[in-house]
């Protein structure tokens, strides 16, 4: 009789649970379910005591004692060891590109925070999810930054109302300011910390009156997403027509040239010059069928490119309108500190890249297309109408065929002994809203712009959201083997099994 | 530890003996297959889609929308569902464990030979333990195989086939405690079931409790303990909280083989 009456406290117990597991709400038949068992367990429980008492009445207590004392340790050992589990700490992060642990870019900016920032989310204390794991790594990784978890309820009724408005429930405080944080990532959590604590000190000035990619411009060919990126980060940004001015303001620590459509004038130029000679910085942007700008001081310095545009069939992102002509480039040069962090792994895509030509033992180049790339010529012109350019060109380049340098760099003493630097990219559409924020774009620029403003500590791959980590898609061979492997294995274990049953039948 | 080696061979060639280890092993091997090409299948249709958008240019160029990649549409549910299967399997491996020496009345052969109750139950324990990493090992293939061939991250795939291994022997010895306890093999893997389906997630309880209350039923939680290995995160607590359950349930095993060789 007890064993029925638990046996239906059981089957009742778990179709009420099913119930309430499949539809994540405990509704009427669930919970009558659950309701039934409870009854069921104690009428089991009743009926089981009076049977235990029937079958151990030779028994002796001493004995009986002892079992319950036993199980009652057994219980107690469980329990401390549970007890013991959530006191403890360690974990292993096994993802490759360690989502779960803070990037080294985080950790710097977390190192060197100089401001108090009290961090509030708003959830329940009792539950630890993936949010809040996430939140506290911040919390250790710097006593600057505070945390506080609070129940809703606790929350005044002005942070209540930004919590009700949507997005995530953490908000960050600092010197009288309160910013609620977009989504609890760690990229959107460290972008709001360094909103609290960069001090711009470097001025970055685009030049404009020459058709260049608009600092200001929303489009996909705009760069207002890089004008984002370098103020989260601690940089000014400024728009400058050097025409107008007899030379490049003081304040303009380094010159963007965007990809200008039309020649700078002789002036410009000049003046462009001067500023690199007195130990000033310039971040060239190049695209195909425009002027490379400015000209002369690039061509001093051994730098050139091609007019021409790179292809790579073999390694295109998936979805790109272009392909072939929208490269991912994973060959960096990993002496060079523009391209810390980055490797094999963390692709960069190009769209219409200029492959660049360095001459002499100056320039050096930092990140190179494939070997499977090759350029075309405009309008599928032939390769032999290089030119003059050709001349110092590896013969392999020479044939039209990668790896290419796409961007390269030149440093040297100038009279007054300050140090000018040079960056070349051999693609603008890179750095453009439309492709900074796909695969690592936006790590090799702003490396670019760190090492221009002598801050070369600070290049670090930035944390990433974990669906930029695309796995390749599955060809239909693939597809195929997994058919025959979904059928073949069961099959198999199926006929050992045949197979030991037969043997035993003849014993 | 030969007394213990002893009692886990019995028990091993007993299990292979019987067509019913293959039988389950065929079962989770199918499912684990019927699952992963099922999920495999929608996502390549929702690729298909989006490169039907592309076309028409309503995605941007060069970007796959969120959460589309192999790791999170089939490898995660994968993971999930055959942790529920297991679920579903493992108390029918364990019922008869000692439910069945009772029936066959072995059970009173057992207690006269010269072993302790820690040594039999270490060894039916050790038996179904490594009877699962078969079953473990056979749910494995199918994501190593599409690491293989898609250069698929391995690291959440070793994670999930820990978390799996720890998953299993948890509710294993829950299954055990009960075939140890009950009368007869139904009532084992009924009262199995019912422990597990029970422990397996409150956060259902959590709209009727309180704030101390739900931190501890969310921590006894199965699910919670399992949520980070899929993701490719392995903590201490969630493997010295599998193990205490494994813990417990064989002090508990001991206690009752005491109980019945005092009868």
């Amino acid at each position: 009789m007890p064993g029925f009456l638990f046996s239906l406290a059981c089957v009742a117990l778990v179709f009420g649970l099913g119930g309430v597991y499949l539809t994540k709400h405990p509704g009427a038949i669930a919970i009558g379910n659950l309701i039934t068992a409870a009854a069921l367990f104690i009428g089991a429980v009743i009926a089981s005591t009076v049977s235990v008492r029937r079958r151990h009445v030779g028994l002796s207590r001493r004995a009986l004692g002892m079992a319950l004392l036993h199980a009652a340790l057994a219980v107690i050992v469980m329990g401390g060891i549970l007890l013991a589990s959530s006191r403890l700490t360690p974990e292993w992060d096994f993802t490759k590109p360690r989502l779960y642990t803070l990037s080294d870019f985080s950790k710097q900016v977390l190192k060197g925070l100089s401001v108090d920032i009290n961090a509030v989310y708003a959830g329940n204390p009792a539950v630890s999810g993936q949010e809040r794991i996430l939140i506290e790594r911040f919390a250790k990784a710097s006593k600057h930054f505070r945390l506080k978890i609070v129940t809703p309820d606790e929350l005044g009724p002005k942070l209540a109302r930004q919590i009700e408005r949507g997005g995530s429930k953490l908000i960050l405080f600092c010197g009288g300011r309160a910013i609620k944080v977009p989504t609890i990532t760690e990229r959107a959590i460290i972008q709001t910390v360094l909103d609290f604590s960069m001090r711009a000190d470097t001025t970055l000035c685009f030049l404009t009156g020459h058709g260049e990619r608009s600092l200001h411009g929303m489009g996909a060919n705009g760069l207002s997403s890089l004008q984002g990126l370098l103020e989260h980060e601690g940089f000014q940004t400024t728009e400058l027509m050097l025409a107008t001015r007899p030379a490049v303001p003081e304040e303009c620590d380094i010159v963007v040239v965007a990809a200008p459509e039309k020649k700078l004038l002789p002036a410009e130029r000049d003046r462009l010059r001067s500023f690199v000679d007195h130990g000033g910085r310039l971040l060239v942007f190049a695209e195909p069928g425009q002027p490379l700008e400015p000209a002369t001081t690039l061509s001093e310095k051994g730098l050139s490119a091609l007019n021409t545009w790179v292809v790579d069939e073999a390694s295109s992102l998936f979805g790109s309108k272009a392909k072939g002509t929208e490269p991912i480039v994973n060959r960096f040069d990993r002496y060079h500190p523009i391209v810390q962090g980055l490797s094999e792994k963390t692709g960069v895509i190009f769209s219409g890249a200029r492959p660049l030509v360095l001459r002499g033992a100056d320039p050096q180049g930092f990140v190179y297309t494939n070997r499977t790339s090759r350029f075309e010529m405009p309008g599928g012109g032939e390769k032999e109408g290089l030119g003059e350019e050709a001349a110092g060109m590896p013969l392999r380049m020479r044939k039209g065929l990668g790896p290419f340098p796409l961007g390269a760099s030149v440093q040297w003493k100038t009279k007054s002994g300050k140090e000018a630097r040079v960056v070349l990219f051999g693609d603008v559409d890179f750095a453009t809203n439309r492709l900074i924020g796909a695969l690592y774009n936006e790590d090799l620029v702003m490396g670019a712009v760190y090492y221009l403003a002598h801050r070369e500590d600070r290049i670090r791959v930035r944390p990433k959201m974990e669906d930029l980590y695309q796995s390749p898609l599955i060809p239909e061979r693939t597809f195929e083997a997994f058919h025959s492997l979904a059928l073949l294995i069961p099959e198999a274990i199926l006929i050992l099994g045949l197979i030991a049953w037969y043997r035993r039948r003849r014993l | 530890m030969r007394a213990v080696l002893t009692v886990l061979r019995k028990e091993l060639t007993g299990l292979f003996a019987s067509p019913i280890a293959y039988l389950a092993l065929t079962a989770m091997a199918l499912s684990m297959s019927l699952f992963f090409l099922d999920n495999l299948k929608a996502f390549n249709t929702q690729l298909m889609l989006l490169q039907t958008q592309t076309a028409f240019d309503q995605i941007r160029a060069g970007t796959i929308p969120p959460g589309l990649n192999l790791f999170q549409q089939v490898l995660l549910p994968t993971v999930t569902d055959t942790a529920l299967v297991l679920l579903a399997l493992i108390p029918l491996i364990t019922m008869g464990m000692f439910c069945e020496e009772r029936a066959r009345r072995t059970d009173e052969l057992l207690m006269t030979l010269p072993l302790s109750h820690t040594q039999i139950a270490a060894g039916k324990f050790l038996a179904t333990f490594v009877f699962l990493l078969a079953v473990v090992a056979v749910t494995a293939l199918m994501p190593a195989i599409a690491a293989v061939h898609t250069g698929l991250d391995t690291g959440p795939i070793l994670a999930s086939v820990v978390g799996l291994l720890f998953l299993s022997f948890a509710v294993a010895s829950i299954g055990l405690v009960c075939s140890a306890l009950a009368s007869n093999q139904l009532v084992a893997a009924l009262s199995a079931y019912a422990i597990s389906m029970a422990i397996l997630d409150f956060s259902w309880m959590m709209e009727f409790t309180g704030n101390a209350v739900d931190r501890v039923l969310h921590y006894l939680s199965l699910m919670t303990h399992m949520a980070g290995f899929p993701r490719g995160v392995i903590a201490l607590s969630d493997i010295v909280y599998f193990m205490g359950l494994c813990v417990g349930a064989f002090l508990l095993t001991r206690v009752s083989l005491a109980l019945e060789r005092i009868h």
